[in-house]
């Protein structure tokens, strides 16, 4: 008796753990999920949305026209489609005529790019766009929904492009959707659409890939490598803005191919935020200098070395460390900025130098930090009269050594302090052999 | 009554996940801010006599547990009294515990799924840890806690790789108060709540060391271990992103991206949260169990692990039904409680003391 009431709990065991193995409460077959690689925010003015109805309109009934011309559906082209949702219709109500509730806000317009999951080989990896408007960030992204047909699934998310009118009004929400989304994660890369949207970007023609933000992914994680550009997750700018109110995005931008004209996304220089707001950009041989000053790009940089006008050398980068110091007057009404930068760097090229001459090798070291210096200190002065705001991030070195002194000068130091610095680059470079040459290539008739 | 006996490598491992529970899924202490690891220095510097004062008190009373203490030295109806109190306090802990487990799997990965339906499974393995006792716990947590600390260091290695801002640790940046506030803070939450774990002994068999040696090391490591948790946070989320999210140790995982494969493995992380929470809620429904106990002069435990768990269930669910709620918990109300972990225990050995001194000066002039 004792065995068969064991057999019996044991059955009801049994029964009760296949419970469990039938998956757990949301689950969702994978073809019935819409998996997002990429999505683009942009801010559109109350003016421009009736204009943008109008367009949707005018192009959906052309596309009736087109296809009552072309019942075959030739014409047809699927693969990137772009719709825009809100639509205006007068409603009845008690003999009155009572217009739909519209907010004069702006209103947000999300842009997702999804891929499509269908293993025909003519679909394979292909990437599927939508754009949906709403009041605010997080019901646009929602109403993306409808027009995918499948629940949307963020946690692939790597790129976040903020359109530029976004960007100068205030990218706060955006940054609390995506600290407070499940589904989002703070890995995510974020960049601004520079002169142009973000959905425009997303859109964008790419000539390797057929998904056009793994294009702008893998292009940013390579001139990230080669000291062209940098990349920033979220976490570090949203650590940023909380800290000082002031941090940099990538610019991404839409420029014709020199070879063919054609439309290509490539990154061009840095946007500059103060308080969550675009207050301007970094132009890009700027940025490659501030990059460099700030310690991000500490490898791979090509720096030319002119000696009077010429171009006689240039270095690859190896190694740098950067060190900020700063130093106050008596009554701390002025600071003295200096950045202490050490390099380690291979000749790139060299046209002039002989590289088994010591001294030679000391005068192409001399010009390397006299070239160097000038260019950072373009920068920083650049940004002191353009900005007038610390993006080199001394301030931060200042209340790390100086905790009480930070907090008395905390508010005047992005409102004048910084702007009025003093400014001092020191650039000690160590030459390195790295190459296959022993020494330049000489001409027939030198000596 | 059953005489429980377990070791004191197990009673180490279960103090260790016991204090680790909640403090390393909340993060930070909202006061101290970026100062918070000095807050918690200071609290396990402070704790320290308390937990030695727990064992004294225990070991002064040979074959009694501290409800039977609390019975003798108090009297019976303030005793009583006193013990309904404790209990009380267990089971909202452990209603705490559960809710805040529901929670976290509720905001992270289950957030259509009901909180009682995440709360249930707990609720049944509890049930069973209630029915079967102290000493199945304690073998359990000494198999599964080598493991579960080799994937918390793993995992914690391998964020270092997002570490950026070095530059944000802090030292006295507010000033004193904050830091003494945030040490007071985690004076009650967590380490007073050991008094619950320390209450469950009956007998601890220590082979190597004695128990305030074993207690001692197990503080050190803890206080190690969750400062260390702090550090890396702070270095890879930076104070500002830590100070607004309400699960910065998960999110600092969900950065994890080490040579492109090695990433989204935040759910390593989530084991050790939901079973630091199921220890937690055993051990805090385990004492209430024993209160009851000693209210009732019943045999068996068992027989209020039904009730313990449909009430803990229960506030569980109403009292503790937000993220909001459990904050507010944290930062205000768990600080109402420590005159029942650290004053009573303080009256209760200090009592004990005077009377063993008193008895002995007796004995020896009576034998004069």
């Amino acid at each position: 008796m004792k065995k068969i009431v064991k057999f019996f709990f044991f059955c009801c065991f049994c029964l009760l753990g296949s419970g469990f193995l039938c998956g757990c409460w949301q689950y969702q077959e994978l073809e019935k999920l819409a998996v997002i690689t990429g999505a683009a925010a942009d801010l559109v003015k109350p003016e421009d949305i009736e204009q943008k109805t109008q367009q949707a309109q005018k192009k959906h009934e052309s596309d009736i026209d087109e296809a009552a011309k072309d019942p075959q559906g030739k014409n047809e082209e699927p693969a990137k489609e772009n719709k825009t949702g809100d639509t205006e219709k007068p409603q009845q109500h008690d003999g009155k005529k009572v217009s739909v509730y519209q907010p004069e806000i702006d209103k947000y317009l999300v842009t997702t790019e999804t891929v499509d999951l269908d293993t025909k080989p003519e679909n394979t990896g292909r990437a599927l766009n939508t754009a949906a408007m709403g009041d605010t960030i997080l019901e646009a992204a929602r109403k993306n929904t409808q027009y995918v047909g499948k629940d949307l699934y963020w946690t692939h998310l790597n790129l976040f492009i903020i359109g530029e009118d976004m960007a100068k009004d205030g990218v706060q929400s955006l940054l609390d959707f995506i600290c407070r989304y499940y589904q989002m994660k703070l890995s995510t890369s974020l960049m601004v659409a520079k002169g142009t949207s973000g959905a425009d970007i997303l859109k964008g023609s790419n000539p390797s890939e057929r998904i056009p933000s793994f294009n702008i992914m893998s292009t940013i994680t390579n001139n990230a490598k080669h000291a062209i550009t940098y990349q920033v997750k979220a976490n570090q700018f949203i650590n940023d803005m909380g800290m000082q109110g002031i941090s940099t995005l990538p610019a991404v931008t839409i420029q014709p191919d020199p070879n063919n004209g054609n439309p290509i996304t490539v990154f061009d220089g840095i946007a500059v935020f103060q308080d969550y707001k675009l207050i301007g950009y970094l132009p890009q041989q700027e940025s490659l200098y501030y990059l460099f000053a700030i310690g991000q790009s500490n490898t791979n940089l090509i720096v030319p070395i002119e000696k009077d006008g010429q171009l006689v050398a240039s270095l690859d980068i190896q190694k740098s460390k950067t060190k900020m110091k700063y130093e106050f007057n008596e009554d701390y009404s002025q600071i003295q900025l200096k950045l202490v930068i050490q390099i380690r760097a291979n000749i790139g090229e060299n046209m002039v130098f002989n590289e088994q001459d010591k001294q030679d090798i000391q005068e192409l070291a001399a010009l390397a930090n006299q070239n160097i210096e000038e260019r950072i200190m373009h920068c920083l002065q650049y940004v002191q009269s353009n900005f007038g705001i610390d993006i080199f991030n001394f301030g931060a070195e200042i209340e790390a050594k100086q905790t009480q002194l930070w907090k008395t000068i905390e508010q005047k130091w992005n409102h004048g302090l910084f702007r009025d610095a003093l400014l001092q680059v020191e650039v000690k470079t160590e030459i390195i052999s790295g190459s296959a040459l022993k020494n330049r290539i000489e001409m027939g008739n030198e000596g | 009554m059953k005489k429980e006996t377990i070791s004191g490598k197990q009673f180490a491992f279960l103090l260790f996940m016991y204090l680790n529970s909640g403090v390393l899924l909340m993060g930070q202490n909202a006061v101290a801010g970026a100062d918070s690891w000095l807050s918690l220095l200071l609290a396990a510097i402070c704790i320290l006599p308390f937990y030695f004062i727990y064992i004294d008190l225990l070991k002064r009373h040979p074959q009694k547990d501290f409800f039977a203490i609390l019975k003798e030295i108090c009297g019976p109806k303030l005793g009583k009294f006193l013990i309904t109190l404790y209990v009380l306090y267990a089971i909202v802990l452990a209603s705490f515990a559960m809710s805040n487990h529901a929670q976290f799997l509720h905001t992270i990965s289950l957030i259509g799924m009901p909180l009682w339906a995440i709360m249930i499974f707990m609720a049944i393995i509890v049930f069973l840890v209630l029915r079967m006792g102290f000493e199945v716990l304690a073998r359990w947590i000494e198999m599964v806690l080598p493991v579960l600390l080799a994937m918390l260091v793993l995992t914690g290695i391998l964020t270092l790789t997002e570490s950026h801002t070095i530059d944000n640790f802090t030292f006295l940046y507010d000033g004193v108060k904050p830091v003494f506030i945030g040490g007071f803070h985690f004076l009650s939450f967590p380490f007073g709540e050991a008094l619950l774990l320390f209450g469950l002994l009956d007998n601890v068999k220590c082979k190597k060391w004695n128990l305030p040696k074993t207690v001692c090391l197990t503080l050190f490591l803890t206080t190690l271990f969750i400062m260390s948790n702090f550090f890396r946070n702070l270095s890879v989320l930076g104070p500002n992103l830590m100070s607004i999210l309400n699960y910065p140790t998960y999110e600092a995982s969900t950065l994890i991206d080490a040579g492109i494969f090695i990433e989204r493995i935040e759910s390593i992380v989530s084991t050790n949260f939901v079973l630091s929470d199921f220890i937690k809620t055993s051990i805090c429904l385990l004492f209430a169990a024993r209160g009851l106990q000693s209210l009732f002069n019943q045999r068996e435990i068992a027989c209020f692990a039904p009730y313990l768990i449909l009430i803990s269930f229960a506030i569980a669910l109403f009292v503790f039904p937000s993220i909001i709620m459990n904050q507010l918990w944290i930062e205000q109300i768990s600080y109402w409680f420590w005159p029942l972990l650290l004053l009573l225990p303080l009256f209760l050995w200090l009592f004990t003391v005077l009377q063993q001194k008193r008895e002995k000066n007796k004995a020896t002039k009576s034998a004069c």
